[in-house]
């Protein structure tokens, strides 16, 4: 018997939430649930999308823990998850990631942080949602799993399907294309991969 | 996903293209010892990895959280739904469909075992017939099995549900029903976590001697359809009642035993060892 008190990992919670312990399942939820808004926010690119895409991606890894094998970390399970529900969910609702102004944020004030911040900060945030908005999902979720959840090639390429030398090709082409961006210029670059999906 | 570039390709060494991947996969640590030693050779290209490393810290800068309001619901949404069956919501609409699910599997059991006692008894009594003097007697027995077999409402497993109350034999349908007693003697009600063995053992006392309707106010969850741990064996005792739990954050699995002193809990550990046997 584990002794009470001590912190259990990710594998004894799932254990757990496996066996219908739902403090288990909220313990685990509340450990991943900044990273997995994180995803959802920079591929959705605006607050509301990213709540709706967010509470769906919490639903999948709920639903998906008794496929859960074990055989991969479970955050890799857990990010894989997440991102997949957080793409069907854009893909659902059919329309383009909007940039959200700031006196037009239709996540109705619901993110916190409502200390004013720095026009600089600000700026930084709406042109990093601004430019990876304009990657096709091919080329952001790549981006978004390698630069945020700072996970290797090989780990990206398994959570989205695809082999790890399309993985880093995808990336090169999607970070000169924000690097363009970025950088002040709107001129596509003819690699820009928006123009080749 | 496809990918939209087409086929796989490595461009060629200078085009663009490849430098483009060749500082990214440098600046992730992904690059080939050649291609780093490339890099740092070429003092344009590690000025074009400093230039790309803004990029991705703008990428990887922070993320404002929702409000705790948010996050609190969304997490209370996704713990909820891990208690309800998969589809589409949870409930009592749900766990009433259980129930009549359950009851339909049990009425379908009875049927195939009045069939089977049936079958028997069709092979059995030409057989029965030849066996001369003492024939007579046994075509009675088997006479006297199928009406038995035929009587029963359900027929008892050696895993019954906690509301299965038969207490017959298994008899003739034991073996045309294997499949479908596997599937109801499969019921295991999970009851959540206790911090010690006593709020366990009454926990199982409390839900083993609820009525029907309260079964409501237990945890059942999609995740377990089958016991943790294979019931204990030999056992001359017949199982009531399968349940899973948390003991102090670790998985146990609960048997009700009935003998003819009364009912007691088994509790088996994570590795399936009996750990605590409590009267009820």
């Amino acid at each position: 018997v584990v002794g009470r008190g001590s912190p259990r990992d990710d594998r004894e919670l799932v254990a757990a939430a496996r066996a219908g312990d739902r403090p288990a399942v909220d313990e685990l939820l509340r450990r991943h649930y900044d990273r997995i808004y994180a995803i959802c926010r920079r591929l959705a690119g605006n607050d509301a999308d990213a709540l709706d895409a967010t509470q769906e991606a919490l639903l999948a890894v709920v639903r998906g823990l008794p496929r859960f094998d074990g055989r991969a970390a479970f955050t890799t399970w857990c990010y894989r998850v997440a991102t997949n529900a957080c793409l069907d969910e854009l893909r659902r609702r059919a329309r383009r990631p909007r940039l959200a102004l700031p006196d037009d944020d239709d996540g109705g004030g619901l993110v916190a942080g409502g200390e004013p911040p720095l026009a600089e900060a600000v700026s930084t945030r709406l042109d990093v949602d601004a430019a990876l908005a304009a990657l096709p999902e091919d080329f952001r979720a790549p981006i978004v799993l390698r630069d945020l959840c700072q996970l290797d090639y090989a780990e990206i390429a398994e959570i989205l399907g695809i082999p790890p030398g399309t993985v880093r090709s995808r990336i090169a082409r999607g970070r000169a294309a924000l690097r363009v961006t970025l950088g002040g210029n709107p001129t596509p670059t003819p690699d820009r991969p928006t123009t080749r999906s | 996903m496809s990918d939209p570039s087409g086929p796989r390709h490595r461009p060629p060494a200078g085009d663009p293209e490849s430098v483009d991947e060749l500082i990214s996969a440098y600046l992730d640590g992904e690059a080939t010892a050649d291609e780093v030693a490339r890099v740092d050779a070429d003092p344009a290209l590690l000025a074009r990895v400093t230039e790309l490393r803004t990029v991705v810290s703008a990428v990887a800068g922070p993320v404002d959280p929702p409000t705790a309001e948010v996050r609190e619901a969304h997490i209370a949404a996704a713990v909820a739904a891990a208690g309800a069956p998969a589809e589409p919501t949870g409930g009592p609409a749900d766990l009433a469909e259980a129930r009549a699910e359950r009851d339909r599997r049990r009425r379908r059991l009875a049927a195939l075992s009045v069939a089977a006692a049936v079958l028997v008894a069709v092979l059995a009594v030409p057989l029965l017939a030849r066996l001369g003097d003492d024939g007579d007697t046994e075509t009675a027995a088997v006479e006297d099995r199928e009406s038995s077999a035929a009587d029963e409402s359900a027929p008892t497993t050696t895993l019954a549900g906690p509301s299965s109350g038969s207490d017959a034999d298994t008899g003739a349908g034991g073996a045309v029903g294997e499949g479908l007693e596997d599937d109801l003697a499969l019921t295991v009600v999970v009851l959540g976590t206790f911090d010690d063995e006593d709020a366990l053992v009454g926990a199982v006392a409390r839900a083993h001697g609820a009525p029907p309707d309260a079964e409501a106010a237990q945890t059942t969850s999609p995740f377990v359809t089958e016991p943790r741990c294979p019931p204990p064996q030999p056992s001359d005792a017949e199982i009531t009642g399968v349940y899973e739990a948390n003991l102090a954050g670790a998985p146990v699995t609960v048997y009700v035993l009935r003998t003819d002193t009364g009912e007691s809990a088994l509790v088996l550990d994570a590795t399936c060892d009996p750990m605590l046997q409590s009267d009820l």
